[in-house]
């Protein structure tokens, strides 16, 4: 089940790498699923390049490699009686939420709200845009998938996902210096644009 | 005597508009919303990277102008900023969301922006209505929601909605500036015509409407100031 691999391991991958760093709240299998999820990430940056689709089709294969690690943890999730797609869902809502309430600490006495007004930085300006929408898409899904998640919705949530880690890998490369900010903006645009596509 | 209500009116009055008067707004009127609705959205997304530098400079310059305040509230704000920067047509679908309940925009907003706080931030409201008409291609139908918000509460006020055949109105009309009001004026007069009505009252708040009306002599317009 590479969809729920990716879901698994995708929803929240950017604004838990990016922001919260809730990583020491998380219990062992979340840990465990963050450390795939960091090793994915890994592998495709070492070998990334600027173009996103080509981005995307590098996690899904990573991802289809790791699955059975990743199903691994998922299993013995559910065997605790816990439904791994639905605490995505509701975790990654609330982290979005946190994050998009602007009021965290981003160093030097600054809030996120304050670097989106003075720094003017596209890069952080397109983040922004990218974390709305995905908050935006997971608000809608998770109403949708209440009661387990209906075959649209799961594959939307398997895009998203894929999306998510493809905007950190390229908020990465940035950060490195491997790409340049032109570059990136229009990647992270592109992203914007496939996330609200549909 | 029978009042018909233009544009503008209908927009920045809304709170004057009572039940007790003998009101019209012709469908000729929502079509114009209609129009300017879609040639603003479409100026919104073309502009955007500019709207929201006007929207990082205005709640930066002054100390404590960046607090949260209700969506409605900072939508008035951004159509008066953009008015002033000369983006009428972004200042008006601005304008429109201030003061209407648009049915799908409220409710979305309701379920998402609204999440975070019940006031929300000048910053992350903007962003959030460029993903909201981006999102699924929202913006091609946002204009039709638009109407039908606006036609569900004039006829809640009992506020008559003729239809008008405007197949040639609108055709027969030059371009130019004037040329919505032109159309708005040739539909009210064509309403009078066909029900034997010999004199009306234009209610505006544009104070260039006496003089594009003159021609038009049995519609007395009467220009009232309603952005208070």
């Amino acid at each position: 089940m590479a969809g729920e691999a990716a879901v698994a391991v995708g929803l929240g991958a950017f604004v838990e790498e990016y922001s919260t760093q809730r990583v020491n709240e998380l219990i062992h299998l979340y840990r465990r699923l963050q450390e795939l999820r960091r090793r994915i990430l890994q592998e495709v940056e070492e070998e990334a390049g600027e173009d996103v689709a080509e981005i995307a089709s590098n996690i899904a294969t990573a991802i289809r490699r790791y699955a059975p690690e990743i199903e691994e943890a998922l299993a013995e999730l559910r065997r605790l009686g816990a439904d791994p797609v639905k605490a995505s869902l509701e975790s990654v809502v609330e982290e979005y939420a946190e994050v998009l309430r602007l009021d965290i600490p981003v160093g030097g006495g600054k809030t996120l709200e304050d670097l989106l007004y003075e720094s003017r930085d596209e890069v952080l300006d397109k983040l922004h845009e990218i974390m709305m929408a995905l908050f935006m898409e997971y608000v809608e899904i998770n109403e949708t998938c209440d009661h387990g998640c209906p075959p649209e919705a799961a594959q939307k949530l398997e895009k998203l996902a894929t999306l998510e880690l493809a905007t950190y890998i390229i908020y990465k490369l940035f950060q490195r210096q491997k790409i340049d900010k032109k570059t990136a903006v229009a990647a992270l645009n592109e992203i914007v644009g496939e996330i609200l596509s549909g | 005597m029978i009042k018909f209500l233009d544009v503008g009116y209908l927009i920045n009055c809304r709170h004057k508009i009572k039940q007790e008067d003998k009101l019209v707004v012709t469908s000729c009127i929502l079509k114009v919303i209609r129009h300017k609705i879609k040639k603003g959205l479409y100026l919104f997304l073309e502009k955007f990277e500019i709207i929201k530098d006007f929207v990082k400079n205005y709640y930066s310059t002054i100390s404590g102008k960046r607090q949260r305040r209700s969506p409605k509230k900072i939508a008035g704000e951004m159509a008066q900023l953009l008015e002033l920067k000369g983006y009428a047509d972004i200042a008006f679908l601005f304008r429109v969301i201030a003061r209407y309940y648009i049915r799908g925009l409220e409710e979305h907003m309701e379920e998402t922006l609204l999440q975070l706080s019940s006031k929300v931030s000048p910053i992350n409201f903007i962003v959030y209505l460029r993903n909201y008409f981006k999102k699924q291609n929202n913006y091609v139908v946002f204009p039709d929601k638009v109407v039908d918000s606006i036609r569900k509460e004039l006829q809640q006020n009992n506020i008559e909605i003729p239809e008008i055949d405007d197949r040639e109105l609108w055709l027969d009309l030059d371009s130019g500036t004037d040329r919505e009001d032109r159309y708005q004026l040739l539909c009210i007069e064509k309403y009078m015509r066909n029900h034997g009505i010999p004199e009306a009252r234009l209610l505006t708040t544009d104070h260039r409407l006496p003089d594009i009306a003159q021609p038009f002599e049995n519609i007395k317009v009467e220009v009232v100031d309603c952005q208070a």
